[in-house]
C-alpha cells in the first residue's frame, strides 16, 4: 500500500473522533491528530483500536508513543505490515 | 509548574466505549485496571485516574519539552477512601447568569500522586455526579495555592481565558477548566 492509499484507509477511521471536519478534508501527512483534528485525547485509543482491526496489526505500547500525526501513523502502520510479512 | 484536566461525565458517556476490547490495556497499568474493575462504580474511577495522567502529563510536556501518547508509563497512586478535608478551592460558574455556587456539594475529593519515571506529581481530584476535575502540581506548597475555576459552555470566559492567564486550561463537553497559582485570577474578582 502506498502512504497515500494508508492516508485513505486512515480517513474514515479518524472521522467519527475529529472534531474539526474541515482539517480532515484536507488530510495530509502532516495532520496532526490532536493539534489539527481536535480529537480528544481519550478518543486517540479508539484510533489506535481501529487502526488495529482495520489493518490487523498490533499496535504496542512503545510505538503507540508516537502515534500523534498521520505520518507518525502512517510509519507505524507500513513497520507493523512489514513485520507481518515476514 | 500546575496543571488540571477535566472530563464531563455525559460527554465521556457518549464519546468512549471504555468496556471495549484493549480500550483499558493501552491507558492503565495492571494495577490501575485492577483498581478500576474492582470499584463499585468502574466509570468515574477510569476517568479519575485519566484526569490525574492528564493532569500531570500537562505539566511533564511543558517541563521536558515532550510529546507523545504513553498513558501506561504514567501511574497513579490514588487514595480512594475520601479526604473531604482538603477541599481546593473550586468554583463551579454556570453561565450565563451570575450563579455562583461552590463546587462542594455533594462531591467527593481525593487525593493522589501520579508517577512517570522518577517524577512525582501531586493530584487533587474532585469528583461529582457530571464532571471529574483534577488538579496537579510538583509540590506540596504550590498544590495547596492553585484556585480552580470551572465553567459552563456559554459563560464569556470560554472565548476570553487567554486574558486571564491561567497556568492550565482543560476544556471538554461543556466545561471549561481554569487553574491560577497567583491571586490574578478572575475567580477571586468576584
Amino acid at each position: 500500500m502506498t502512504r497515500e492509499e494508508l492516508i485513505t484507509h486512515l480517513k474514515p477511521i479518524l472521522a467519527p473522533y475529529t472534531q474539526n471536519k474541515e482539517a480532515l478534508e484536507a488530510i495530509n501527512e502532516d495532520t496532526d491528530f490532536i493539534k489539527d483534528l481536535k480529537i480528544n485525547s481519550a478518543n486517540l485509543v479508539d484510533v489506535v483500536l481501529d487502526v488495529e482491526e482495520e489493518f490487523g496489526i498490533e499496535i504496542d505500547n512503545h510505538s503507540m508513543e508516537k502515534m500523534l500525526t498521520v505520518s507518525a501513523a502512517i510509519e507505524i502502520i507500513e513497520t507493523k505490515l512489514l513485520e507481518i510479512d515476514r | 509548574m500546575i496543571g488540571n484536566d477535566i472530563v464531563d461525565l455525559s460527554a465521556a458517556a457518549r464519546e468512549s466505549n471504555w468496556e471495549r476490547k484493549g480500550f483499558l490495556k493501552k491507558i492503565f497499568t495492571k494495577d490501575e485496571q485492577l483498581l478500576i474493575l474492582s470499584s463499585q462504580q468502574p466509570e468515574v474511577t477510569l476517568w479519575l485516574l485519566w484526569t490525574m495522567k492528564e493532569a500531570a502529563y500537562k505539566i511533564y510536556s511543558r517541563q521536558k519539552g515532550i510529546r507523545c501518547f504513553a498513558p501506561t508509563s504514567l501511574c497513579c497512586q490514588v487514595d480512594l477512601t475520601l479526604s473531604n478535608n482538603h477541599p481546593h478551592q473550586t468554583t463551579l460558574t454556570v453561565a450565563p447568569s451570575t450563579f455562583k455556587c461552590k463546587l462542594n456539594t455533594g462531591e467527593n475529593k481525593y487525593t493522589g500522586k501520579v508517577l512517570i519515571g522518577d517524577d512525582i506529581y501531586l493530584t487533587e481530584s474532585a469528583v461529582n455526579d457530571r464532571l471529574i476535575h483534577s488538579i496537579c502540581a510538583t509540590n506540596k506548597a504550590d498544590i495547596g495555592q492553585i484556585k480552580a475555576g470551572i465553567f459552563t459552555t456559554g459563560h464569556p470566559l470560554f472565548h476570553h481565558y487567554h486574558q486571564t492567564k491561567p497556568g492550565c486550561v482543560s476544556h471538554h463537553g461543556s466545561f471549561l477548566a481554569l487553574v491560577y497559582l497567583d491571586s490574578g485570577s478572575p475567580l477571586s474578582a468576584n
